[in-house]
């Protein structure tokens, strides 16, 4: 309970740090559009040519490009492991030491606090954007689509799991802003947030439905369009059991790297 | 001039025993820049699987496309991408004090002294690829057009400069600068992606001119292809010019509203 406390504190601080630049989230749903305007006018000119390509028609691959552009922007968040990374660096991360809760709980209520935030952003941006687009939207309205208000947040929830165990490498390597990079560029590709991975050869596809990045997107964004024949329980379960992976390794490494920590300053 | 050879020349001297502090990051720049290559093309033979022309381009021309911009990428990531990339932490913190006083041109010298010469090998590939494009369009390769394509690419270089400087000049007068850079990443996304030749009427004016990544990786294909006219240099050359005055008055207007951090 005491945990739960302070991580709900520190989502709060975190909410009302991100409160402050209210004209920056403006902005943010307003430009947002220029993902999906670029994706318009690609797609466009793709289809002109075909009806379908691959199974999808040219207002699935708008609602496609609508939902994924605004669902990476929540799963890739990861503002708390370049925090990391960059207080290791500077040698602040010693505070972390001495605070009387877990490191990993303290990154996990800024995640949280930072999370819920962009989710609320995604929201009205989805609609914004919807609405303009109103014509290409297809979303068939079924009871299964309540099964996303489980496998958001477990993707979410993986996500912060996975940033945060990469982002403990710093502890050894001290400056891995090149590793992060090429973290964010690989998740990006793998999680279908550039083109939907069924457009990838066959082989790929199925080799990527066995990591979680495949559900963190993809998945959810097909199950809303309709177009996915695997069960959502498996996607929770593949979700679950990659974040306690990664939990299990973020752990073991701060036990075990702690000691490569050299914080600087001290 | 003379001094900004010679400034460049220390800042690049400097900056490689500094980059050897962390040889791990060192080595992963050309790995980083190797992966977004990979991903890139991935994603392009993905797009070009379904469909044989866009925007009546064909895969030779996307593969210039692709390439040209691989190139760019490569140069302004080595050069002065992470330098302007510090630019608005510089003016929050009043960082930028330390350059003001130095008797340099002080964007000049941020925008170079973290140059990051690893990223620079990925211009290989997009050579590799360019001609591979070159090949499947069984183009002559005229010298005069490979120096236009040259030519032009450095036109863009410098407009790439312009439009990420412009992008956080605005810390002067914001905190925070989210927006442009998201902005900015979706430009910079797209332009490996989608070809000019598919924007049309309005889109085409704001992609040209107001937000100009629709020319940067078009104008050297068509040239490269031998389908552009005076017409492409006339643009890119006024294009350019507008966009290095704006920079350059912002920039000076944003020092006279600067008022350092700690004063």
């Amino acid at each position: 309970m005491n945990t739960v406390k302070k991580v709900g504190g520190i989502a709060a601080i975190t909410w009302k740090g991100l409160l402050i630049y209210r004209a920056d989230a403006w902005l943010n749903i307003v430009f947002a559009g220029a993902r999906v305007i670029l994706t318009f006018l690609l797609w466009s000119a793709v289809f002109s040519a075909k009806d379908r390509i691959g199974d999808y028609t040219l207002p699935m691959m708008i609602t496609y490009a609508v939902f994924s552009t605004q669902l990476a922007q929540l799963q890739h968040k990861d503002d708390h492991a370049w925090q990391l990374a960059s207080e290791v660096r500077a040698g602040t991360f010693s505070k972390y030491l001495v605070h009387p809760f877990s490191i990993t709980g303290h990154f996990f209520g800024l995640w949280l606090g930072a999370w819920t935030h962009q989710l609320l952003l995604s929201l009205v941006t989805i609609l914004v954007w919807a609405l303009a687009f109103w014509r290409y939207m297809v979303i068939p309205v079924n009871a299964d689509l309540v099964w996303l208000l489980i496998l958001v947040p477990l993707g979410g929830v993986f996500m912060m799991a996975f940033n945060h165990a990469v982002s403990l490498a710093s502890l050894k390597f001290t400056e891995i802003t090149g590793l992060l990079i090429f973290k964010s560029n690989l998740v990006e590709f793998f999680s279908g947030a550039l083109i939907p991975l069924q457009l990838l050869p066959d082989w790929f596809e199925r080799v990527l439905r066995i990591t979680p990045f495949y559900y963190v997107i993809y998945y959810p964004v097909n199950f809303l369009l309709g177009a996915e024949n695997q069960p959502p329980l498996r996607a929770c379960l593949v979700l679950a059991g990659w974040t306690l992976v990664f939990v299990l390794a973020a752990r073991y490494w701060l036990r075990s790297a702690h000691r490569f920590y050299e914080g600087v300053g001290i | 001039m003379k001094q900004y050879w010679q400034v460049l020349k220390v800042v690049l001297t400097s900056r490689i025993s500094r980059q050897m502090m962390y040889r791990f990051s060192f080595w992963t720049a050309a790995f980083v820049d190797g992966s977004l290559f990979l991903i890139q093309l991935l994603t392009f033979n993905a797009i070009f699987s379904q469909v044989e022309s866009i925007g009546g381009w064909q895969r030779g021309h996307m593969a210039i496309f692709v390439g040209t911009f691989t190139i760019l990428d490569a140069f302004y990531m080595g050069t002065y991408f992470f330098g302007v990339l510090n630019l608005p932490e510089f003016i929050r913190n009043g960082q930028l004090d330390l350059y003001l006083v130095k008797p340099v041109n002080p964007l000049f010298l941020i925008s170079t002294e973290s140059m990051d010469l690893g990223s620079i090998i990925l211009s290989i590939p997009g050579i590799g690829m360019v001609m591979w494009g070159a090949a499947q369009l069984q183009l002559p390769l005229n010298p005069l057009w490979i120096l236009g394509y040259i030519g032009m690419l450095l036109l863009m270089y410098v407009l790439m400069y312009c439009l990420m400087v412009l992008m956080r000049i605005p810390a002067f007068w914001l905190v925070k600068l989210t927006v442009f850079s998201n902005l900015e990443n979706a430009m910079v996304e797209f332009s490996y992606r989608v070809p000019g030749v598919m924007f049309k009427g309005v889109w085409k004016f704001i992609l040209y001119i107001l937000l100009p990544y629709g020319l940067m990786a078009t104008l050297p294909t068509q040239i490269l292809a031998g389908e552009s006219r005076w017409t492409a240099w006339l643009l890119a050359g006024g294009v350019l010019a507008g966009f290095w005055y704006l920079m350059d008055r912002l920039w000076h207007q944003g020092l006279r509203q600067y008022n350092s951090a700690s004063s």
